[in-house]
């Protein structure tokens, strides 16, 4: 690693100062990307100062909320009042994990949405579950290994652990996992998985179905056939940041997705509930486009209607 | 729609010019424009954010926190050692036991803990006192600054002295342990 420049650090070190302030205006932060596109050194002399501050950070597992970044209002939560005085500090740090319940049975906590809404969960470091509208899912806060995904749709994205594997479980159908991205997919008995980076085993002690990146399992909870599609990688847990990708999927399916992201009623008439779609839709600007660049690119026609929409032939 | 997710659309191509500044990348601004989005749409359903004074601010530091997440977990992923334990499921390059509860995370966290101090101790007294005033204790730039009698600017120059110092540490240490 190349030296750090004396007088590029404490610019930088000047506006990391700055920018900690719940003041910060906009044009600050304008003045300080200026700063940063003058010279690349100085982007990364910034970075050297943000990891010189996390040494003093507690460890995520000692907080209760789930590690989104801190509130800037109404209190810095991130900086506990018992952290007083270094001398003790890492005393405690060492106590307080030796305490941490690590044995005893599982504690599930329920998370839910509503349709058209998101939420992400993080667990420990690194492990991130992500859920899409419409889903119920339960999981262990405990061990923090394992979640039973009763409805909808999430997104896992697991640290990995080789001694502690994460388990997915749908009823009596379990997927388990190792350090891996995967999109899970639960509408009544059916089921989808689709596996971006890793591996995902379904029911390691009888089927032993190997999900391996860039492939969909699709199957039936209680029924033992399942499919294995190829799947781009790049599209799994699109849904999380916007993007709905389809390649050859049911139109019914699409409704589905759709259904999910903006918690609205997607009504498909008979005729084009087989239809084949395959392409890309933006979650972001709305419904309305969502729908109209659906019917766009699929040649069905999409009709407001009561309580949402009709797609037709 | 709330003030807070309005302000966002607006400041949205300020946050992608300043996280491709940050990460060299549009596509990786792009990804965690789209994190922050989801970030503030949840705070939004579960907080009161209707009190926030500065939602330029705000959105500019849950960007910056989301980069700082990513930063962190590209640093610890570089570190680690391929996990041999893991053949049964074969992955090459398969990263290491992360688990918080690692004691041998534990030990360098507290190692690197005692190396940031180190270096603190050898700014003048003041200096460190206000950086852990503000750092491990919360108090805010302006407060101190009242408190103390002096301008926010000469509170900005000792917690500046003391980020410096901290970031030569890291980077000492990290040299030290490579």
């Amino acid at each position: 690693m190349t030296d750090l420049n004396k007088d590029i650090l404490d610019a930088a070190t000047l506006w990391f100062v700055r920018l900690e302030r719940d003041d910060a205006s906009a044009s600050a932060w304008e003045a300080f990307t200026d700063w940063l596109e003058e010279n690349p050194e100085h982007g990364r002399h910034y970075d050297a100062a943000v990891l010189g501050d996390y040494v003093f950070d507690t460890p995520s597992s000692l907080d209760n909320d789930e590690s989104t970044p801190e509130l800037p209002e109404p209190a810095n939560d991130n900086r506990p009042g018992w952290y007083a005085g270094f001398a003790t500090a890492a005393a405690v740090l060492i106590a307080i994990f030796w305490l941490w319940p690590v044995s005893g049975g599982p504690q599930f906590q329920r998370f839910e949405t509503a349709p058209g809404e998101s939420r992400q969960i993080a667990l420990g470091e690194g492990t991130m579950i992500s859920l899409n509208g419409g889903t119920e899912i339960l999981v262990d806060m405990a061990g923090e290994r394992r979640a039973q995904l009763l409805a909808g749709e999430a997104l896992f994205t697991i640290e990995h652990d080789a001694r502690r594997p994460f388990i997915v479980e749908l009823d009596d159908e379990r997927l388990v996992d190792a350090g891996t991205v995967f999109n899970v997919v639960r509408d009544n008995g059916d089921y989808s998985v689709s596996v971006a980076e890793g591996k995902v085993i379904l029911n390691p002690e009888t089927d032993a179905a190997e999900i391996m990146p860039g492939e969909q399992l699709a199957g039936t909870i209680g029924k033992s056939e399942y499919q294995i599609i190829p799947f781009d990688p790049s599209a799994i847990g699109g849904w999380a940041i916007g993007q709905l990708s389809f390649n050859n999927a049911a139109l019914s399916q699409v409704a589905s997705e759709l259904e999910r992201s903006f918690g609205t009623t997607i009504t498909v008439a008979d005729k084009v509930r087989g239809l084949r779609f395959t392409g890309t839709l933006q979650i972001g600007n709305g419904e309305r486009a969502a729908l109209e660049s659906l019917a766009g690119l699929s040649g069905v026609k999409a009709n407001a209607v009561d309580d949402g929409w009709r797609l037709s032939p | 729609m709330s003030v807070l997710l309005t302000e966002f659309i607006n400041l949205r191509p300020k946050l992608v010019r300043y996280l491709t500044a940050r990460t060299g990348s549009e596509a990786e601004a792009d990804e965690i424009v789209q994190e922050t989005w989801l970030k503030l749409d949840d705070r939004q359903a579960q907080t009161q954010t209707g009190n926030i004074h500065n939602p330029a601010g705000y959105i500019f530091r849950t960007a910056e926190n989301c980069l700082r997440d990513r930063l962190r977990m590209q640093k610890r992923q570089a570190k680690r050692d391929t996990d041999w334990s893991d053949a049964n499921f074969g992955r090459l390059g398969e990263p290491g036991n992360s688990n918080a509860l690692d004691p041998q995370r534990i030990l360098i966290s507290k190692q690197e803990l005692e190396h940031a101090e180190r270096a603190l101790d050898e700014l003048p007294e003041r200096t460190s006192a206000i950086f852990r005033a503000f750092r491990l204790d919360g108090r805010k730039q302006q407060e101190l600054a009242s408190e103390l009698q002096i301008s926010l600017s000469a509170v900005e120059k000792h917690l500046q002295r003391a980020y410096a110092a901290i970031a030569l540490a890291r980077q000492n240490f990290d040299g030290e342990n490579e």
